[in-house]
């Protein structure tokens, strides 16, 4: 620390702390000193009396301050402090620590002539004479309001550039939770979609066109619907988001059949259930899944460049599959994957349900052709009846009425009773066997006798072969079996354009088998599971009876622990074959 | 008994074709007996003799009654013949195009009458 003393009659000057008195400054270090001092510009240096009144001034407090020499000196350094720290008593307090502790430093607001203001580092120094009795103070102000203004800058700078990251992340944060709500909407949408436009359906082809337009446009850019039909894959439903380009995505699977057994794609999503999700389709991959280069062009029209394929599942295994493509706009995100599969579900009880109510509403159309069909059929024979009757009474009226005419009336009369008896014992298994209420009982029988039994018993208009070799015996209810038989052959009989039908019999690896094949008019393969259908008939309507004869006789097999096998092609006649176990369980 | 003029029944049930055949032989008339539509128009195309007035039934095989009506108006020579339909149904379209439709089951006096009335 410096101190400071004074000569009585040189100016004030800096003392090297020492017990010398002897060493006084030359004349020419205090000219030199006066010099430096003189030419300081970037700090105020100034003396000040004891009381603080300015005793000498130099040209960098002129500067600084603002103040010439001739304006100041004299005058109490108080009016560099701004009013509050006048009013504080600032000026006095540091004057009364440096004349304590020798020294004082400190930063602060300082006031130029003009009134201005600016940010000051000081050092206030205590001088005292060699008697060390305080004498005045030496005072080096420098201006640091450019510095103050540039830390102030960089402050500010960094609170900015601090605030600027803030609110960059707040951006951020702010566009991925926009992102995410707006990703929450597109399902929500898509989810309200798809509940509108599949539960306000409940037509099955409608609701497999819906399945496919819920996410079009929007979700995908086109979609499509395939369904597994008696072992084949169908398209069923398209939806694009340019319809003219529809029918590329119908004209692909009708000329381009898929293989239901292929190991990816469509069929192995509708096998498995499994979703299939392609990010990325590339003209490579189009090219190695397309079959030839006309497929590949109609692909091409279509431009997949990715697809999410998702099962349409229903409680009774996969209904088929909804594929979910996106041309030439991008990509699917794996959560679009997610969203897909709860589509598919949907869609999947959706077409469910709507099966559902087709099937229903098939069964009661059916019942009512039924009902229809049935009162055609028991009033033929009651007309055959009544016209009988008719006849016996006319010809009792007259005077030459023969015995033997009127005992024929009687037996056709008896003929057309039987007929409404045997339509309305049909009517009765069906409702027992339908509500499960047959009990069988078994007896030891030939197939081969009871078959020959049927045989003389049938009124029949063509001729009946049968060709039997050796026994073909069971446990079997024989009137059960005799109602089998009786159905298949008076059905070929009906069907087989008078020409014969032939009955064989045979036992094989403890099966019996029992076949009637006619020569008539045949089944068309898609019809041939529908003739054991109940109300179905090969042709409707024109061939008289329930067309129950045949569900009949498949119950009557089933209830066996066997079935009944048809072959036949139109205009070849009908081979039904029925197959019967021998032994028990 | 009267000889009567000839009389067509179509019926593809075998009981209700002969059961009308024998009562209205009994009667007089002759008869020829046919299972569907399509032998109706055969014969009635290619019949030297025209029948007096045709039984036809409506629910047939290959072709059935309505059909033959529709053809019947629209050919000349067989719509001079008359017809009396015999149907079991409630209320079949294109019976207007018959001159008499008699519900089944038909009552025999009914049968006579029409065969009368027309013949």
């Amino acid at each position: 620390m410096l101190t400071y003393s004074d000569t009585q009659d040189g100016p004030l000057m800096p003392r090297e702390p020492t017990d010398s008195a002897a060493e006084q400054p030359t004349p020419l270090q205090e000219t030199a000193l006066e010099l430096l001092v003189e030419s300081v510009v970037d700090y105020a240096i100034f003396v000040l009396d004891a009381d603080g009144r300015v005793q000498s001034w130099n040209p960098g407090a002129e500067r600084i301050k603002g103040y010439r020499a001739s304006e100041i000196v004299g005058r109490n350094y108080r009016v560099f402090y701004t009013p509050e720290a006048i009013a504080a008593h600032e000026p006095e307090r540091e004057l009364n620590l440096a004349a304590e502790h020798g020294r004082v430093e400190g930063e602060g607001w300082r006031v130029r002539k003009d009134g201005s203001r600016f940010w000051a580092s000081n050092v206030l120094v205590a001088l005292h004479d060699p008697q060390g009795r305080l004498v005045g103070f030496g005072k080096v102000t420098r201006d640091l309001t450019l510095r103050r203004q540039a830390e102030e800058d960089a402050r500010r700078l960094a609170e900015e550039k601090a605030a600027r990251q803030a609110s960059e992340e707040a951006r951020a944060d702010a566009e991925r939770a926009r992102r995410s709500a707006e990703e929450a909407r597109r399902r929500l949408t898509l989810l309200a979609r798809s509940s509108e436009l599949l539960a306000t359906r409940l037509d099955y082809d409608e609701t497999l066109a819906a399945a496919a337009r819920i996410a079009v446009p929007g979700f995908a850019d086109w979609a499509a619907v395939d369904v597994l039909e008696a072992g084949r894959i169908r398209r069923v439903a398209v939806a694009h988001a340019d319809p003219a380009k529809a029918h590329y995505a119908w004209e692909l699977r009708e000329r381009w059949p898929m293989d239901p057994d292929a190991a990816s794609g469509i069929p192995a999503v509708i096998r498995t259930g499994r979703t299939e999700f392609l990010p990325a389709i590339t003209d490579d991959l189009l090219g190695s899944i397309c079959a030839d280069d006309e497929e590949l062009r109609v692909v091409r029209e279509l431009g997949p460049t990715a697809a999410i394929t998702v099962s349409l599942r229903t409680s009774e295994g996969p209904a088929g599959a909804l594929s979910l493509v996106l041309a030439r706009t991008g990509g699917f995100e794996p959560e679009d994957v997610e969203l897909a599969e709860e589509l598919g579900f949907r869609a999947g009880l959706a077409v469910q349900n709507a099966r559902l109510y087709r099937e229903a509403r098939q069964a009661a159309q059916m019942r009512e052709e039924f009902v229809a069909v049935a009162s055609h059929e028991l009033r033929t024979p009651l007309a055959a009846l009544s016209l009988q009757i008719d006849a016996m009474r006319r010809s009792l009226g007259r005077e030459s009425a023969r015995p033997d005419e009127f005992a024929a009336r009687c037996r056709k009369a008896e003929v057309q009773v039987g007929r409404i008896d045997a339509l309305i014992s049909q009517l009765l298994d069906v409702g027992r066997i339908g509500a499960g209420r047959v009990e069988l009982t078994r007896a030891r029988m030939d197939l081969g006798t009871l078959a020959a039994e049927v045989i003389a018993h049938l009124d029949a208009q063509a001729k009946v072969e049968l060709r039997r070799s050796g026994p073909v015996e069971g446990s079997w209810d024989r009137d059960r079996l005799e109602q089998l038989v009786t159905n298949l052959v008076s059905n070929a009989i009906k069907y087989g354009k008078g020409r014969p039908v032939t009955v064989s019999v045979e036992a094989r690896d403890g099966v019996a088998r029992l076949s009637v094949r006619d020569q008539g008019i045949g089944i068309d393969p898609k019809d041939q599971r529908r003739v054991f259908e109940k109300f179905e008939r090969a042709s409707s309507h024109n061939y008289g009876g329930f067309g129950l004869g045949l569900w009949i006789a498949r119950e009557i097999a089933q209830l066996h622990g066997g079935r009944i096998l048809l072959e036949s092609h139109p205009g070849e006649g009908a081979d039904f074959v029925v197959e019967l176990p021998m032994k028990l369980g | 008994m009267p000889v009567r003029g000839t009389v067509l029944v179509v019926d593809d049930d075998p009981e209700i074709r002969e059961s009308l055949g024998e009562l209205l032989e009994d009667e007089g008339y002759r008869t020829v007996r046919l299972e569907n539509g399509q032998q109706a128009l055969d014969y009635l195309r290619s019949a030297s003799e025209r029948p007096c007035v045709v039984f036809l039934d409506l629910m047939m095989p290959v072709l059935d009654g309505q059909a033959v009506l529709r053809e019947r108006a629209l050919d000349p020579e067989l719509a001079k013949v008359p017809v009396v339909v015999l149907t079991a149904m409630g209320n079949p379209s294109g019976i207007g195009l018959a001159n008499r439709v008699l519900r089944k089951p038909v009552r025999l006096e009914a049968l006579l009458s029409a065969a009368e009335e027309f013949s």
